[in-house]
């Protein structure tokens, strides 16, 4: 059976009333719409606080925070304010018989460059894009992602996934559940855990930096080159490692290597900077890039 | 009691710890079983987190990021000064307070004690790491009844995760203190255990700070 509709199956004189009948189904999924301009100084702080709903956030080369928001229910409501040099974002509930649906509300921001930002979107999606102050995000299922990212970078979630791509800085992530991608990112220092969920590490050794990954069950993959510089130390309690590094072993060894039931230590190449990779009973795989 | 005293006197838990004691509030407590209750909990767990000092710890980024808010929220935001009171305050409803503050010290403080593996006495610290995890047991079950009671969802995705994640915590911390027993100077083992306690107080923080953002 055919469900493709031809064209030609509705006549012209019928696309004016198709038209309408469209904008009416479209127009009232937001009713409520609210967009303000904060003209703000070096580093600004924004504070988002919402508990479900679509994040974005970008950054331009004005001083000025722009916020959008839009919302359907009249059981909550939006507020932006500005105190001094901190801009303060919220949804607020009007009844405390508010079903899921109801709590919705996107946010769009633009910001300055150097702002900092703190967000907290529990359910929805947060993606943030270009910012180089220090961010933090608290998420309870909203994945997150970030490009172009500087400053110190925090992330917690339950059960969200965390993709950081280009990002640099450092960055600590955590999840109970989420999948954890880091990917083409020159961090100084990742500290990133999640209990149940995995992480994926393809991106850059700095000297001197320190990268830990750490999952409970999760599997860890960590992706390096042959001239990568890094001194690696995995260590799996119950689970295997898969390795393809070419390590050659340290003259001194650190004194908690032996605490792994399986593990390895050893330095690529020069070994400047410091990989620590570890799981409870996750399968860790230290992989070549193609 | 009423429920206006016991708020009030969350409000001025800060204070109480501090040593600023007013004779209302004792007068309360006297009679409120539920704050007595309550400040016994956070009495114990101030003295474990000051026995702890010795640790190199860092406390969890909530701690930091709930403290920077409230400094925001005042105007402060780049003079990091503050006390318990003015982190209290914030939340009306005292079994929120109460747990959301013991909370904040377990989630900074939870360091199980760590062998040296080159001790050969490490296994001697078997009992110190038994009744350690026992004493985080019994705060954290104490933290999570008062949670539970004071907990209201109204998102039932959220809600089906959190307690997904809180059975899944109660596992690992099973798992993991299997293995502290059987590997008792296992250092990586003891930092897994720490980690899942860790993930537990976390988590119930995470559901009473919702709670207060929803108010």
């Amino acid at each position: 059976m055919n469900a493709t509709l031809p064209a030609r199956s509705i006549s012209m004189r019928a696309w004016p009333a198709v038209s309408i009948a469209l904008l009416l189904t479209a127009a009232p999924s937001f009713a409520n719409h609210l967009e303000k301009h904060f003209p703000v100084e070096a580093h600004p702080v924004v504070v988002i606080h919402n508990p479900s709903g679509r994040l974005t956030i970008q950054s331009w080369s004005k001083a000025e925070v722009q916020v959008v928001a839009d919302h359907a229910s009249d059981e909550i409501a939006v507020d932006a304010m500005q105190k001094g040099n901190m801009i303060d974002v919220r949804t607020r509930l009007l009844s405390q018989s508010v079903s899921p649906d109801q709590l919705r509300a996107d946010y769009a921001l633009i910001v300055p460059q150097d702002a900092e930002l703190q967000i907290h979107n529990d359910s929805g999606t947060v993606q943030v894009v270009r910012v180089f102050g220090d961010t933090a995000v608290e998420t309870a299922t909203a994945p997150v992602v970030m490009e172009d990212m500087g400053g110190h970078l925090s992330v917690k979630t339950i059960g969200g996934a965390v993709e950081c791509t280009r990002c640099s800085g450092r960055l600590e992530v955590f999840s109970f559940t989420g999948n954890l991608r880091l990917l083409q990112s020159h961090n100084s220092s990742v500290r990133a855990f999640t209990a149940n969920g995995s992480i994926f590490f393809d991106s850059d050794f700095l000297p001197n930096g320190l990268y830990m990954l750490r999952t409970f069950s999760g599997a860890i993959d960590l992706l390096f080159s042959p001239g990568d510089s890094f001194t690696l130390q995995t260590g799996s309690l119950r689970g295997t490692i898969n390795n393809e590094a070419r390590l050659t072993p340290t003259v001194r060894a650190p004194a908690r290597s032996s605490r792994f039931a399986s593990g390895m230590f050893g330095s690529n190449s020069q070994g400047s900077a410091r990989v620590e990779v570890t799981s409870f009973d996750g399968t860790i795989n230290i992989r070549k890039r193609e | 009691m009423s429920s206006t005293e016991c708020a009030r006197f969350a409000g001025d838990l800060g204070n109480w710890m501090e040593g600023q004691r007013s004779g209302a509030f004792s007068e309360h407590l006297a009679g409120c079983e539920a704050c007595r209750g309550a400040l016994a909990d956070m009495e114990v767990i101030c003295a474990e987190a000051s026995l702890l000092g010795s640790e190199t710890w860092e406390p969890s980024p909530r701690v930091w990021l709930s403290l920077r808010t409230q400094l925001e929220r005042e105007g402060i935001v780049r003079a990091p000064r503050w006390n318990l009171r003015s982190i209290f305050s914030q939340f009306p409803r005292p079994a929120l307070s109460f747990a959301y503050a013991a909370l904040l010290v377990l989630a900074a403080v939870l360091v199980i004690p760590k062998a040296n593996h080159t001790d050969p006495t490490a296994w001697d610290k078997e009992p110190e790491i038994t009744s350690s995890a026992a004493a985080y047991d019994k705060q954290l079950t104490s933290a999570e009844g008062q949670t539970m009671l004071a907990w209201s969802e109204p998102d039932p995705e959220i809600a089906a995760a959190i307690k997904a994640d809180l059975s899944l915590a109660d596992e690992h911390i099973s798992l993991c203190r299997q293995t502290v027993r059987e590997q008792p100077q296992n250092e990586l083992a003891r930092d897994y255990l720490n980690d899942a306690y860790q993930q537990k107080a976390e988590l119930l923080a995470t559901m009473v700070e919702r709670g207060v953002n929803l108010q």
